[in-house]
């Protein structure tokens, strides 16, 4: 794992241009509830940044904004070059099919068989294409994750850890250059919660994606992240919705910051 | 963004776009989705329907000979039955039949794929709503009402003869002949274009509640309530306002 670990930690001496660029986005809701407040950060290609922080702090609301599905109050999302904002129509699609999203709950569509998600976004995408390529590109990403003999089965009729790895490889379909996970691990045992993780780790470095992972567990956040930022909570105080820290993992370990070293279960006074 | 709350003009004005887009430019995804949906929303009303409208016929033309049989006018019993069933009863009653079985069902299908984001994930795959699930359902709705509409209006003509060729003793050569005694076939025009409106009104009302769910199972019911009585209300106003205007 520690030999893991170091490879995920070995950063290009180039750094080339970011993929992602959240600049100084906050996030008021119409009942005055601010929950973001001046995030910034920025992706490189093939790196795992990690959103930290505890319930309610807004990582899945910063997640949302950074696919698109709510707008920001105020500040810019820049994706692959272009602001997020004014994309529309085919243009936005682009960029939609440039990514892929695992959701917390898995998101898998009911009516479609486990080997029907993942041929779903193939087909849409690569309607030239002769459709039993597709069909066996999608057993194949199925494979990937294990669970080939389960291809005819419903989401309905399979367990938790067996939706998130589903919709894995679904959000991996179209081969993207960038991932975006909402609590991949959440609800899963540490076993299983290790095996999503690498899972994770191993496709998306095959691909060569970047991937953006919203958690809450530590261990995941220690074995994923290339880098990470941390938000306050609404037990922070005056820090909710601020990014309270942002770096490597190994910045995080010899944080002094108190906030920081409470979340990671470093604070002594916790122990 | 599709967090936001979708207007029904906006709705129905996005869904006719695509629907046209669609039939001009058909995917084989919205091909197999559409056949699905005729499946489901049609074919699965069939037995329903055509039981309602032969007992409607047979209730309808047994009240009818007791009334006109007082004024000795039992012959215009099978006449009147084709324009009251043709015109009035069979559409209405095939649309109400389509408000409580496939309205409902649509809305809650849509409500728990928005709570379960099924609706996010599509769009983060990059796979446009409309096409994919609101077209086929949309014209599962357009071409089976109508088809479920004709057989109605046979079954409960049938239903109406069971009663003139029991009480009347009236064959089936001359029931037919007294029905189509100054029958016009304006009567299935007029009937197939109501159940073509009931069809855009039912359907676009049940994308509409559905689509609009946010939060949980309780708001699911609830718009899965609401979306049948609006289209139970949609359909009768709408009747009166065809009605009126045919008879004006």
């Amino acid at each position: 794992m520690a030999e893991l670990q170091n490879k995920l930690n070995d950063r290009p001496e180039s750094e080339p241009a970011p993929i992602l660029e959240v600049i100084n986005v906050t996030k008021t809701f119409p009942n005055g509830r601010t929950v973001l407040n001046g995030v910034s950060f920025q992706l490189l290609p093939e790196e795992t940044f990690v959103i930290l922080g505890g319930s309610g702090c807004g990582k899945t609301t910063l997640l949302n904004i950074l696919i698109g599905v709510l707008e920001p109050t105020s500040g810019q999302i820049r994706i692959f070059g272009e602001d997020l904002r004014s994309l529309r129509g085919a243009r936005l699609k682009a960029v939609h099919i440039r990514c892929g999203m695992l959701f917390q709950s898995g998101a898998l569509i009911e009516s479609l068989s486990l080997v029907g998600n993942i041929h779903l976004p193939l087909r849409e995408h690569y309607r030239g294409l002769d459709p039993d390529v597709l069909l066996e590109t999608a057993r194949l990403k199925l494979r990937m994750v294990g669970l080939e003999e389960h291809a005819t089965k419903r989401p309905s009729g399979i367990s938790g850890g067996m939706k998130k790895r589903v919709a894995l490889a679904r959000a991996l379909a179209l081969d993207p250059d960038l991932v975006f996970a909402d609590e991949p691990t959440s609800g899963l045992d540490p076993v299983s919660t290790r095996e999503i993780d690498e899972m994770f780790i191993r496709l998306t470095r095959r691909i060569g994606a970047a991937a953006v992972v919203v958690t809450h567990d530590i261990a995941s956040f220690f074995r994923i992240a290339h880098r990470a930022l941390m938000l306050g909570g609404e037990r922070d105080g005056p820090l909710q919705g601020q990014v309270i820290m942002q770096g490597r993992p190994e910045d995080f370990r010899a944080s002094r910051h108190p906030v920081v070293r409470k979340f990671l279960g470093l604070d002594d006074s916790a122990a | 963004m599709i967090t936001n709350k979708i207007s029904y003009s906006k709705l129905v004005v996005e869904l006719l776009r695509s629907t046209l887009v669609t039939l001009f430019r058909p995917s084989s995804v919205t091909f197999d989705n559409t056949l699905s949906q005729l499946r489901i929303i049609g074919i699965g009303a069939l037995p329903t329907a055509s039981l309602i409208a032969v007992t409607a016929g047979f209730v309808l033309a047994l009240v009818l000979e007791i009334q006109l049989s007082q004024i000795g006018k039992v012959e215009i019993v099978p006449s009147l039955l084709w324009v009251i069933l043709t015109e009035q009863v069979v559409p209405v009653g095939v649309a109400l039949i389509f408000a409580g079985r496939s309205v409902s069902a649509v809305t809650a299908e849509l409500g728990s794929m928005q709570v379960s984001e099924e609706i996010k994930a599509l769009f983060t795959m990059g796979i446009d709503i409309y096409p994919y699930l609101l077209v086929p359902r949309f014209l599962g709705f357009q071409i089976m009402l109508p088809v479920v509409t004709l057989v109605g209006i046979y079954a409960s003509l049938m239903g109406g003869w069971l009663l003139c060729g029991v009480v009347l003793k009236m064959g089936i050569a001359d029931y037919v002949y007294y029905a189509f005694d100054g029958a016009s076939f304006w009567s299935v025009v007029l009937a197939l274009v109501k159940s073509i409106l009931f069809a855009f009104l039912v359907a676009t009302i049940a994308f509409y509640k559905g689509l609009n769910v946010r939060n949980g199972s309780r708001e699911i019911s609830e718009a899965t309530t609401q979306s049948v009585v609006g289209a139970v209300i949609g359909v009768t106003i709408a009747n009166a306002v065809v009605t009126s205007f045919q008879l004006a």
